[in-house]
């Protein structure tokens, strides 16, 4: 059968069903490996801390990285499929929370209940991610991608397809709240509000 | 003090390390695998395969040495070794072989006692099995003496975990076509080494290896082949063909086949006239060829070609020579998994369909369960015209239809009509019992059950009910029903559990679930004569305990505490919940989401909305209680979060919340403005930490909000006005483009003003607009418009910027038009600056659907509050007119909109508009206090 790309739609009992198989060549299904290794282990570990639990980051990260296989030969000419494959896993995680309970009970057929692994990090650390979580969404995946992931500022904004200028702000923010729940000293939260635009700050005498 | 910064390195590092040694799993190569060992037409449904295969314990099975370190951890307990062999359900009883915890160990002559024992499927149900284990040393086939399984040798399948070995139960799976013939060891080989066999010449025959291997599929996926690829040996390479040879029905193969692809498949005979199958592509030509045919009784063959240079008749010629076996090379696949009246199904509908002229399209539904294990399937036929249940069933022999089920309906093709073939699978869950329609319902509508509460029982159903229409990726390939409840008036109050029922083998299920834990289970009695299997679980590895037992002939249950610590429910309390479970009630509706929202009326909330999901136990609760306005997501275990209720507005037919959140909120964002109305609601996000800008109407329905964070960067206007379910209330979405000083002559006045006060609206000389407009149009500029206090025109030079000219207080004042001169790119000082997308209906912003877009509206001026601007800048986009007084960026402006009927204003069509104005009334930020 040739490689090309299949993508069927077909309707059986009265729901669309969406079938889509990716026929990717020798050459770039052996290219997305070498991506895809280079990267899990960054992806599994955003997805860790945003979502607090390591086997479902483990599945979100499989998940992003299955749905970016079958998109393959789409995203490979992207500048960057690691910002494509972080915003698929960070959106991912974002839907995690309000879809777990319906997954949660079809996952449980056999397994019965898989609780979260216990802490596997030092409770400092737990504490940390823990804080960064109960930041408002936008800065909670703000400062995971800055930290975690080592991303710059136009990254972060690639990735989650905000401003530049509104990361600096979220970031600012999420570090001034960090610093104040966990009793920490953060220098740069005593630098100006970046969010006060440079027009406005003339404005105000 | 420790720094931010440090910690959070530190943090980072435990993290990075903490998932270092995490095995990305395989997803490239598993998928190409599959795909190469399949049927290339059935491609769409191996992808779903591949997944399974991917996620499930195939990929274990395929991995290789996975299972095999798992051994090494497993404890045994050999007395319930008996249960945990498995294979296909209909064979069970024949191939069960009692696990020896010892052997005679032919090499030594000594007892050894076997230490570990884990197996796999991989596709349990479906007749294939592979048991691995470790030893200590060597084991010889003579352990498994007496037992039905053959076992042709060792195929040494050894890991650095210790000495293991792998037998399938039975040569099933052996196929031989043309002069290949591989044992089932030779298959194992090629399971756990890949290409083992590729590039292997066919003795005496034209043909070698070139492939992979592996297990394929038919079209229905669920049955298991096994599939080649080969080509000629040794002129033309590039011919490569697919061969994939199962176990199936021919007649089901192809309806599935036509399905998949969409195209009619020809009649063609091969060797003796049997009957054989080849897709007509008519026109198309991009499809390879393919040819379909019985290879045996109950033993289909397909083979593709992967050569565009083949043409039809020789891959027919090729699959001739390919059926030319050696003696008694004749295929042996697995077990048929179709239930056995499948076929006689398929045969009965035949005379209603297109021949009959009667059914148009027969189909077994491929998304839910085309012909899943043990007689349990869904088909989906579509008539012609309506037929009753009766008439259906009639052409479903032993098939009870009792009625069509709410799910059927009509479409552009007839009757659509969808059942469960096999009236005895009658699902029961707790105190119901369940239909196959409802299951149905239950599938099509999900969540119609779920506010079921058993009138004369201890259990409250408390979570989704959920179907299980297509195999989940961790379970064993059965359909099945799941309930959660509780158990509200026992001494287990507060505890929440979880029944799934499925039709299934007992045996099968134990098997799989000892395979998934790794633990024995214990042998309990739920009622007098039926037994179950109580799994301990494991607190170390976070799995709760779970009981399973035989509901009733073919159905299984499984119990198990649906979310809690692992100590809060004993296995007695499970066998107790479980002995309670089949009692028989009535059933009637109360869902989670209701009984709360009954709760809180009664604790004196006023409940504003409730916001349904996909189930009556899921969902939002909005409420107002002591000053705050709450929401409680029921079913998700989130807390009730309250957020200081700032103002409330609205009118009869609508109201309008506006709160702050601090932190987490109704919608994930920072700030959140409420609508609510008889239309929808929608809790919007302003994705604001400062407050919201925020205008309600007293007159229409438009509520205008806009965020100050990060600046004045945007300004949604909210119409509650009558509209569909599916319509958005945003009416209009305002993009700041920039904020610049007014000009120093106007900010004297703007201090002025403050200093007096707010400003009020001044009534502008009509006669200075007036007389400005007759100045313009004797010089033959283009007036747009004129408002009250301004008027627009087309610039002078033809560039076809704007210009305005605002005309301040009774004086009129002219200002340069050059100030207030813009193009979109090139924008100055001394305005707020606006760029409005309106849309007209009101509708999704980005559907496109906005033909009427990219209005400007420009105004800087302290004591003009409403400029109202009609024109038709574009010729081909409706003006929308807004009014703003910027006081010193103190966000004091007024905001409104609006249009009506276009008229003809200087030759062109103009929208001129009254507009409704609300005023904004923001306190400064903090950064101006």
């Amino acid at each position: 059968m040739r490689d090309t790309g299949v993508e069927t739609n077909y309707q059986v009992t009265g729901q669309p069903i969406e079938v889509t198989l990716n026929a990717v060549s020798a050459a770039a299904d052996a290219a997305f490996t070498t991506w895809y290794q280079g990267e899990y282990h960054q992806v599994v570990g955003l997805v860790y801390v945003l979502c607090g639990s390591r086997w479902a980051a483990e599945e979100l990260t499989q998940d992003a990285f299955i749905e970016a296989h079958k998109r393959w030969n789409e995203i490979a000419g992207y500048k960057d499929p690691g910002a494509w494959v972080r915003r698929v896993a960070v959106n991912r995680t974002r839907s995690w929370g309000r879809r777990r309970g319906a997954e949660a009970r079809a996952m449980a057929k056999h397994f019965g209940r898989r609780a979260d692994l216990p802490n596997e990090l030092p409770d400092s650390s737990e504490t940390f991610w823990a804080a960064v979580r109960k930041l408002p969404e936008r800065q909670s995946q703000i400062v995971a991608l800055h930290y975690i992931d080592d991303q710059s500022v136009a990254s972060i904004a690639e990735i989650l397809d905000i401003t530049e200028g509104t990361v600096k702000t979220q970031l600012h923010r999420g570090r001034k709240t960090l610093s104040a729940t966990l009793g920490l000293e953060d220098p740069t939260t005593n630098e100006a509000d970046p969010s006060i635009p440079t027009e406005e700050k003339a404005a105000q005498r | 003090m420790m720094q931010l910064d440090e910690m959070a390195r530190q943090a980072s590092t435990d993290v990075k390390l903490a998932v270092m040694d995490l095995e990305a799993p395989p997803i490239g190569a598993a998928t190409k695998n599959t795909r190469k060992a399949s049927a290339g037409w059935a491609k769409p449904l191996l992808a779903m395969a591949a997944l399974f295969l991917i996620a499930g314990t195939s990929w274990a099975l395929l991995g290789g040495n996975r299972d095999v370190e798992e051994t090494q951890i497993a404890d045994l307990d050999t007395d319930q070794a008996d249960v945990v062999l498995l294979t296909h359900p209909d064979a069970v009883a024949e191939t069960v072989t009692p696990f020896p915890t010892s052997a005679q160990l032919e090499a030594t002559g000594e007892e050894q006692t076997l230490e570990t024992l884990v197996f796999g499927d991989s596709r349990s149900g479906k007749g294939y099995m592979v048991t691995m284990f470790a030893v200590d040393e060597s084991v010889t086939a003579d352990i498994f003496e007496g037992s039905t399984s053959e076992v042709r040798g060792l195929p040494a399948i050894l890991d650095e975990g210790g000495p293991g070995v792998a037998w399938a139960v039975s040569d099933t799976l052996v196929a031989e076509a043309t002069t290949m013939t591989l044992t089932s060891e030779e298959l194992l080989d090629e399971l756990e080494n890949p290409n083992v066999l590729e590039g292997t010449p066919v003795e005496g025959s034209p043909y070698r290896y070139i492939g992979n291997s592996t297990l394929g599929y038919g079209p229905s996926v669920d049955v298991i082949g096994y599939g080649v690829q080969f080509g000629f040996e040794p002129t033309d390479l590039d011919g490569a063909f697919e061969l994939t040879i199962f176990a199936g029905s021919l007649e089901t193969e192809r309806g599935l086949y036509e399905m998949v692809m969409g195209i009619d498949l020809a009649d063609r005979q091969i060797r003796d006239g049997k009957q054989a199958y080849v897709p007509d592509f008519g026109s198309q030509q991009t499809n390879s060829d393919a040819i379909l045919w019985e290879e045996s009784p109950g033993v289909v063959a397909l083979l593709v070609e992967h050569s565009a240079d083949v043409s039809l008749d020789e891959l027919v010629q090729i699959a001739e020579e390919l059926t030319t076996v050696e003696a008694g090379g004749s295929a042996t696949v697995v077990p048929l998994v179709h239930p056995a009246d499948v076929d006689q199904s398929v045969e009965a509908l035949k005379p209603l369909g297109p021949d009959g002229e009667d059914v148009e399209v027969l189909v077994f539904s491929a998304d839910v369960s085309d012909a899943t294990a043990d007689g349990f399937m869904l088909a989906s036929i579509r008539f012609a015209e309506p037929f009753t249940a009766e008439e259906i069933a009639e052409g479903f022999p032993g098939t009870e239809v009792r009625g069509l089920p709410t799910g059927s309906g009509e479409d552009e093709q007839g009757t659509f009509a969808i059942w469960l073939e096999s009236a005895d699978h009658l699902v029961r869950s707790g105190s119901q019992t369940m239909t196959v329609e409802e299951l149905l319902l239950e599938l099509q509508y999900p969540g119609l059950l779920e506010r079921t509460v058993a009138d004369d029982s201890s259990f409250a159903f408390v979570g989704s009910s959920r179907f299980f229409p297509d195999a989940p990726e961790d379970s064993s390939g059965l359909t099945g029903f799941t309930t959660t409840f509780g158990v509200p008036e026992t001494g287990l109050e507060g505890v929440t559990f979880q029944v799934t029922t499925f039709v299934g083998s007992l045996e099968n299920e134990l098997a799989v679930a000892f395979y998934r834990t790794g633990a024995a289970p214990a042998e309990v009695v739920i009622r007098p004569g039926v037994p179950g299997y109580l799994f301990p679980g494991s607190e170390a590895d976070s799995v709760l305990p779970q009981l399973m037992w035989e509901e009733s002939p073919g159905v299984v249950a499984a119990l198990h505490q649906y979310y809690g610590d692992f100590d809060t429910v004993a296995g007695e309390d499970l066998i107790g919940v479980a002995a309670q479970l089949t009692l028989g009630a009535s059933a009637t509706n109360v869902g989670a989401l209701d009984r709360s929202v009954e709760q809180l009326e009664a604790e004196g909330a006023v409940v504003h909305l409730v916001r349904r999901f996909d189930s009556p136990d899921l969902g939002d609760i909005f409420f107002e209680t002591n000053g705050e306005i709450c929401v409680i997501n029921v079913g998700l275990g989130t807390d009730t979060s309250c957020f200081p209720l700032i103002e409330t507005r609205g009118r009869a037919d609508y109201q309008a919340f506006y709160i702050r959140s601090v932190g987490d909120d109704v919608e994930g964002g920072e700030s959140g403005f409420l609508l609510i109305d008889p239309y929808g609601e929608s809790p919007v996000d302003m994705d604001s930490q400062d407050e919201l800008l925020r205008a309600f109407s007293d007159a229409g329905p438009e509520i205008v909000v806009g965020s100050t964070d990060a600046g004045l960067e945007e300004i949604k206007i909210y119409s509650l006005a009558p509209r569909s379910p599916d319509e958005l209330p945003v009416r209009a979405t305002v993009r700041v483009i920039a904020i610049a000083p007014l000009p120093s002559s106007m900010e004297e006045e703007i201090i002025a003003e403050e200093s007096r006060g707010v400003a009020e609206a001044q009534a502008t000389p009509a006669e200075a607009v007036s007389a400005r407009q007759d100045q313009l149009d004797s010089e033959g500029v283009e007036v747009f418009a004129t408002t009250d206090g301004g008027i627009l025109y087309a610039c002078a030079d033809g560039e076809g910027d704007l210009c305005v000219e605002v005309f301040n207080g009774n004086t009129p004042t002219e200002i340069s038009p050059e100030l207030y001169r813009h193009s979109i790119a090139d924008l100055d000082s001394g305005t707020l600056f606006l760029e409005a997308y309106l849309m007209d209906p009101p509708g999704d912003l980005f559907s496109g659907n906005n033909t009427y877009a990219n209005v400007v509206l420009i105004l800087a001026s302290p004591d003009i509050d409403h400029l109202n601007i009609g024109g038709d800048f574009a010729g081909e986009r409706q003006l929308v007119s807004a009014v703003l007084s910027d006081v010193e960026f103190k966000y004091h402006f007024d905001i409104g909109y609006g249009w009506q009927e276009s008229q003809r204003v200087n030759g062109r069509n103009a929208a001129r508009e009254r507009i409704t104005v609300a005023r904004l009334e923001v306190p400064p930020r903090p950064s101006d206090a």
